[in-house]
């Protein structure tokens, strides 16, 4: 599905990935965690061809569907995005035009890539927003972004990802603003999408509960690079020292206490 | 003795008529101590934090600092007390000035408040930059050229920057991994033992808050359901909504 050929990207004289190597198959889940700045956002920015203007590709080629990704022009991307490949941002929040209502903007990502009328589009957007455990829809369409919650915000950019049922999609920390409860719903709606469109998934989240349920394989990162991959359920059995740190370090209710 | 440094008292908000966002919510915290709030998305926990600090007005309800009421606060007197109180807030992109350097960005509520040379303010920027282990490199970056969960510590930098009585963290850290979350958990705890410092801490994650709150309050559509004590946490659980939290959780078992 999804082939990273020794990935080297900078901004400007920070190498924020170093011959980063990633293969995917169709219908998998990968799930990358790691540590904060270790350049996962950054693979993703890539994928998508939205890094910023500060950076730079040094080496390497993605191929989606045996295209090459980084020799595509404007017109293929606005097919490619969207409807083949959704992501999920980090910060939602800031995605979100702040001076449109969510509605306006639903509609019109809908409109962009398909043809469907207003009303369906409409339609469409509060069929996807329902399944967020999202309530009074109609109420958050009529909003602006300022006027929602952080984790209201964060499931307005799910629904929008999942639309198109894309072939991959892309999320980074997608239920990062979520409570439990929430957050296990959401995490149903992804796997739903998975099984029923067979929706390969690049997922990058801090919470490695959620990444050893839901992935087929976790990638750890640092500085730029993996430094450890395990197999669905195996990461509690990982070697690696930094590995071991972070199982070490996730919150547990029966564990260590600060004050 | 209980010595109660904030207190909130019978704080309402609506946005639209008739539509309670906060209704009727009582808090109190301690001094030195750390109140953990955990609830459902949308509940309105954001919205208290900044009502507590004073960034937003309530329609109804006191706010009380050391005893004294601070709701209708304006003027020198409202800059003064700011100082008090920081706020580190949900979406750290947004509390950022987008072309402010992140070495100034840190030290700009000191510059506000003390004269400062830019040498001594740009050593005491490496000194935060330091506590909160964000590397030195980003010293001049725009706060949009960092991660998010450098930003994040940015933000948390710039909240300590101040030495403030009472910080209020509203999912602070929720965009770190864990490791480095759990060294800022650790710093703060620190931080509160050598300056008696007092926290609001809000956090999907409850296991999180357990670890760093002494007390704690679960909130549900505007309304405080429950309050706990962190010692004896699931024991102590009565309401449906706070037991429905602790059933979906992804716990590990290993
Ligand atoms: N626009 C930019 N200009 C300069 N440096 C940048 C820029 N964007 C990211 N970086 C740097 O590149 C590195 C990787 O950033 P990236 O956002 O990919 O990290 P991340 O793994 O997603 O971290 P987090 O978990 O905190 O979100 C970081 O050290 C960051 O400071
Ligand atoms: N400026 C505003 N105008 C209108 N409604 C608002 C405004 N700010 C917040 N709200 C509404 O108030 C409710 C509570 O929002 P708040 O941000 O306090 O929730 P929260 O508990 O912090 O949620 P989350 O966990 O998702 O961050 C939400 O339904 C939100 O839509
Ligand atoms: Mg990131
Ligand atoms: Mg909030």
């Amino acid at each position: 599905m999804i082939d990273i050929k020794n990935l080297t990207v900078n901004y400007e004289k920070k190498t924020a990935l170093k011959n980063f190597s990633l293969s995917i198959k169709e219908n998998e889940i990968v799930a990358i965690v790691g540590e904060s700045g270790s350049g996962k956002t950054t693979v993703l920015r890539t994928i998508l061809n939205i890094l910023p203007q500060n950076s730079q590709i040094i080496s390497g080629k993605i191929y989606f569907q045996n295209k090459s990704l980084l020799d595509l022009n404007l017109n293929d991307w606005q097919n490619l995005r969207g409807n083949e490949i959704a992501i999920i941002f980090q910060d939602t929040g800031n995605m979100l035009n702040p001076v449109r209502t969510i509605g306006s903007q639903f509609i019109e990502y809908i409109k962009a890539h398909s043809k469907l009328s207003k009303k369906e589009a409409l339609n469409l957007s509060k069929q996807m927003l329902k399944k967020m455990n999202l309530q009074n829809v109609e109420n958050i369409l009529k909003s602006y972004p300022f006027e929602l919650s952080g984790g209201q915000c964060q499931r307005i950019g799910i629904a929008m990802a999942m639309t198109f049922k894309p072939k991959l999609l892309l999320a980074d920390e997608p239920t990062s603003a979520l409570d439990a409860n929430t957050q296990a719903q959401i995490v149903q709606e992804l796997l739903k999408l998975h099984d029923e469109y067979k929706t390969t998934i690049l997922m990058i989240t801090h919470n490695l509960a959620v990444a050893n349920y839901m992935a087929d394989r976790i990638l750890i990162m640092k500085d730029g690079e993996i430094i450890d991959f395990v197999d669905k359920n195996k990461l509690f059995n990982s070697k690696n020292e930094y590995t071991k740190e972070l199982i070490n370090s996730i919150p547990n209710l029966k564990g260590k206490r600060y004050v | 003795m209980y010595n109660c440094i904030l207190e909130a008292k019978n704080i309402t908000k609506s946005y639209i008529k008739n539509k309670k966002i906060l209704d009727n919510i009582n808090l109190k915290l301690e001094k030195g101590k750390t109140l953990g709030i955990v609830g459902e998305s949308g509940s309105g926990k954001s919205t208290l934090l900044r009502i507590l600090c004073g960034l937003e007005k309530s329609d109804s309800g006191q706010i009380l600092f050391k005893k004294q009421d601070i709701t209708s606060l304006k003027g020198e007197n409202l800059r003064i007390h700011r100082k008090n109180i920081q706020m580190i807030f949900q979406d750290s992109l947004s509390a950022f000035h987008p072309r402010i350097k992140a070495w100034q960005a840190i030290t700009e509520p000191i510059r506000n408040y003390n004269h400062f040379s830019k040498y001594e303010l740009k050593s005491k920027a490496i000194e935060l930059f330091n506590c909160v282990n964000l590397p030195l490199e980003l010293l001049e970056n725009y706060p949009n050229q960092m991660s998010g969960g450098q930003r994040q510590r940015l933000a948390i930098a710039r909240a300590l920057a101040l030495e403030p009585q009472i910080l209020l963290c509203d999912e602070a850290t929720s965009a770190l991994d864990v490791r480095i979350q759990a060294q800022i958990i650790k710093l703060l705890a620190d931080i509160q033992r050598q300056r008696n410092l007092s926290i609001i801490f809000v956090c999907h994650d409850l296991a999180l808050v357990k670890s760093i709150s002494h007390n704690i309050i679960v909130m549900n559509s505007g309304h405080v359901v429950e309050y706990l004590s962190s010692d004896n946490l699931i024991t102590q659980v009565n309401d449906e909504y706070t037991k429905s939290l602790l059933n979906a959780s992804f716990f590990i078992n290993y």
